[in-house]
């Protein structure tokens, strides 16, 4: 699904502001390392300061169990860590919704949305509206 | 017939995408530049990166490569001077051609060589995997992010670059000139004073930036337009790579009327 069919499904259903994407389509950059993906989105669109942006970056990297990963190129991640390096970086829009696009594709060993629920859970995005795309015969994953 | 013309009527139209997409992108770029965007940050880090990479890394084989390169020819030069019988003319010989055109030229090409093509296929590759779409989908302006302080920092590197190449080559006209000619540093540098005008100093500048800012913006260009296709990354290098070839024989030919003519003035 390409980055515009998922603007406009999340357009469609009334998320009107700036979406956060986690889908296999829209890939990390590969000649930076975690942390400069991660802090590139605050950096460039916010004048937050860079040790407050390296101290919440540090902070989620450490709940999520991947505080080695911080200054590891894409190319060094497991499927797993590149989940949740991409989560880290759309939950790092402000003011957005996040929406997960086929998520199992990525986490391909996971049975269900549980892992992925949970590691929401322990971030603490209750405030976020997050919305999941995913094939229909995902149904009972969720 | 009907299809020589559908073929020929298709290469202009392509063609003329080609070019105004080319003059709309280098537009776009002009216009951040002018607003300051690349201010930002994280713009401002690749700024500094591509500096380091550009004109950092090559240094200490940049500073052999143009004593070496520009003792040989210089020595070359004064060599047929002196069995020519031009030693009046040696100050602007060595201004003229080794210094205001010499210099330039080999940094440019050596820029070309190294980074430029390391440039287009890095945009070609980002372009394939996504990463470029990845950005915009974040709200980031690829123009501010990647191209221009791209552009920027070769424009820098170009110019300081081209100017070092042109105080050794002077060095080494020194050495060349005090064992040839047994010419005394004075006497050298008075005569490289005399047969420099400030349009030459200007030009040398102009054409420093404008070669810095074709070499980086034909590749970018290429790099981004690259198809979503691996095949297509060699491509895109290969006409990046030519339209920065002939971007350097353009700048070149434009600048020696331009000194033509205003020397002559």
């Amino acid at each position: 699904m390409s980055e515009a069919e998922l603007k406009a499904r999340a357009k469609a259903i009334g998320a009107e502001q700036r979406a956060g994407f986690v889908s296999p389509d829209i890939p990390l950059l590969s000649n930076l390392s975690v942390y400069d993906n991660i802090s590139l989105v605050p950096r460039y669109l916010t004048a937050e300061k860079d040790a407050s942006i390296r101290a919440e970056i540090e902070r989620m990297l450490a709940l999520l169990d991947i505080p080695d990963a911080t200054n590891k190129k894409t190319f060094q991640l497991d499927s797993g860590t590149l989940f949740k390096v991409k989560l880290l970086r759309a939950l790092m829009l402000k003011d957005s919704v996040t929406v997960i696009d086929r998520p199992f594709v990525m986490l391909n060993t996971a049975a269900d949305i549980k892992p992925v629920v949970k590691m929401l859970d322990t971030l603490e995005v209750d405030g976020k509206k997050v919305i999941f795309f995913d094939f229909e015969w995902n149904k009972n994953k969720y | 017939m009907r299809d020589f013309i559908e073929r020929l009527g298709f290469k202009a139209i392509s063609t003329f995408r080609n070019v105004s997409g080319f003059f709309v992108f280098c537009l776009k770029c002009l216009r951040e530049f002018l607003t300051g965007s690349f201010f930002n940050r994280a713009a401002f880090d690749i700024l500094v990166m591509q500096i380091f990479f550009t004109a950092y890394q090559l240094l200490s084989l940049f500073i052999v490569l143009s004593a070496v390169f520009g003792s040989i020819f210089i020595g070359i030069v004064f060599q047929t001077v002196k069995s020519l019988g031009l030693v009046q003319y040696l100050g602007s010989i060595v201004m003229g051609v080794v210094v205001l055109e010499f210099s330039p030229l080999i940094t440019v090409v050596l820029l070309a060589l190294r980074s430029s093509s390391a440039v287009n296929s890095e945009i070609a590759v980002m372009k394939v995997n996504r990463e470029i779409d990845a950005l915009e989908s974040f709200g980031i302006d690829p123009v501010v992010y990647l191209f221009l302080p791209r552009i920027i920092s070769f424009i820098i590197s170009v110019t300081i670059l081209s100017s070092l190449f042109a105080i050794i080559v002077l060095f080494s006209g020194f050495a060349f000139s005090s064992i040839i000619f047994e010419m005394s540093a004075g006497i050298f540098s008075e005569m490289i004073t005399k047969s420099i005008s400030v349009f030459d100093i200007i030009i040398f500048y102009v054409k420093t930036v404008v070669f810095g800012f074709f070499i980086s913006v034909i590749p970018l260009y290429n790099g981004w337009k690259t198809q979503y296709r691996p095949t297509d990354i060699p491509v895109s290098v290969l006409r990046g790579m030519m339209g920065v070839f002939m971007s350097i024989v353009f700048v070149e030919i434009v600048s020696l009327v331009a000194r033509f003519f205003l020397n002559s003035l």
